[in-house]
């Protein structure tokens, strides 16, 4: 989760959501961890590292996707010599 | 799509199906809805760019599902089958985001490329805008220095044409009298230098003053001359103007025969029709009997 809120998880709607899940998966994971459930907390804390995982990957890839848009807007500020 | 290219597609599908079929044999209830999603979105990744850009993520994908879909055959609808079916699903959605981040990242290193080399081809462009400038200006310069060379030598030459017309001028002052008057330059040469009495052969003394008249005039381009005899009014009128034809002809005989072009020469005889002076005196008819050279005449 810290490595997906690096990546910039928390300022893209959809990777905000699995970021969500994340949380809420770990939280429920700990409970129950208290709870001596660990059948269940196993459960819950590996769907949150799938959602971390889920929430990193989309935020770098709208990060890259910017980057990308970026280069092509700088491409067009050339002026052609006369 | 080509033909190989849709097999492709579909034989990993077909797969996919049949497995889910042999599972759906298998089983007796329906799959949980996590298990349906995570089916869906493994399609749609391995439908897509994934196949291509994230290979990798798109098997741990797959492994992912064939988990789930294993523990759903065993366990049918379970917890353990719906936490499976949701990592499947992320992971076939990572995969997607995976082959995003390639695709981007492709794009980016494209646009990168292609800037570096629009700005270097522009840059050449702009560098040899400027020699061609630069060049351009150098001709520029070089012909601005010919016509300032051009117009030096013209000054020169046209000083030069002024010197030998002043000394010129000079040295026939020195043997006529030359005045510039508004039919032309007029040289006065006395008639009786130049012939005897009443003769219209010239003296060898006015010969020689001649050819001094001819070099002067031969550097002044041979201009054009016309040449005027004049008498005093002793004696017929008629006679004295055939007589001062024949001597501005004799003149003119005199300069043609040094070189003088005969057709830059016109030759009057105006006898004592236009006098300088009264005739009434011995000095006033000498002063009449002359012969005037006017160059380049006016009329």
């Amino acid at each position: 989760m810290r490595a997906a809120e690096e990546a910039g998880a928390e300022k893209d709607p959809q990777s905000q959501l699995y970021l969500k899940l994340a949380q809420e998966n770990l939280d429920k994971g700990k409970v129950r961890m208290e709870a001596d459930d660990n059948e269940i907390a196993d459960r819950a804390l590996r769907k949150a590292e799938a959602d971390g995982e889920l929430a990193r990957g989309i935020a770098r890839s709208k990060r890259a996707q910017a980057e990308a848009d970026d280069a092509r807007k700088t491409l067009t500020k050339i002026k052609p010599v006369e | 799509m080509k033909a190989s290219q849709l097999n492709k597609k579909l034989v990993p599908s077909i797969a996919l199906l049949a497995l889910g079929a042999q599972l759906i044999g298998c089983a007796t209830v329906p799959p949980p809805k996590e298990l349906t999603e995570a089916r869906q979105s493994y399609e749609r990744a391995q439908g897509g760019s994934a196949v291509k850009l994230a290979p990798a993520a798109l098997d741990t994908a797959k492994q992912a599902l064939q988990k789930a879909e294993r523990i759903f055959r065993d366990q049918e609808d379970s917890p353990e089958t719906r936490a499976l079916g949701y990592i499947a699903d992320r992971k076939a959605r990572l995969a997607e985001a995976m082959a995003a981040i390639a695709q981007a990242d492709a794009d980016k290193l494209a646009a990168e490329n292609e800037f570096k080399d629009k700005s270097t081809s522009e840059l050449d462009k702009a560098r040899n805008a400027l020699q061609a400038g630069g060049q351009k200006l150098a001709a520029s310069e070089r012909a601005r220095q010919e016509a300032e060379k051009a117009r030096l030598e013209a000054e020169k030459a046209r000083k030069e044409a002024e010197r030998i017309a002043s000394a010129a001028l000079a040295s026939l002052k020195e043997m006529a009298s030359v005045k510039e008057e508004a039919r032309g330059v007029v040289i006065t040469l006395s008639g009786g230098v130049l012939f005897a009495s009443g003769k219209s052969d010239l003296l060898s003394i006015a010969k020689e003053k001649l050819n001094e008249v001819y070099k002067v005039l031969k550097d002044q381009n041979h201009p054009k001359l016309r040449i005027e005899g004049h008498t005093d009014s002793v004696g017929s009128a008629e006679e004295n103007r055939k007589l001062s034809l024949a001597r501005a002809d004799s003149v003119k005989a005199q300069l043609v025969s040094q070189g003088y072009p005969g057709d830059r020469i016109k030759t009057v005889g105006l006898g004592p029709d236009r006098p300088v002076t009264d005739n009434t005196s011995a000095e006033g008819r000498a002063n009449n009997r002359r012969v005037e050279i006017i160059v380049n005449p006016k009329d």
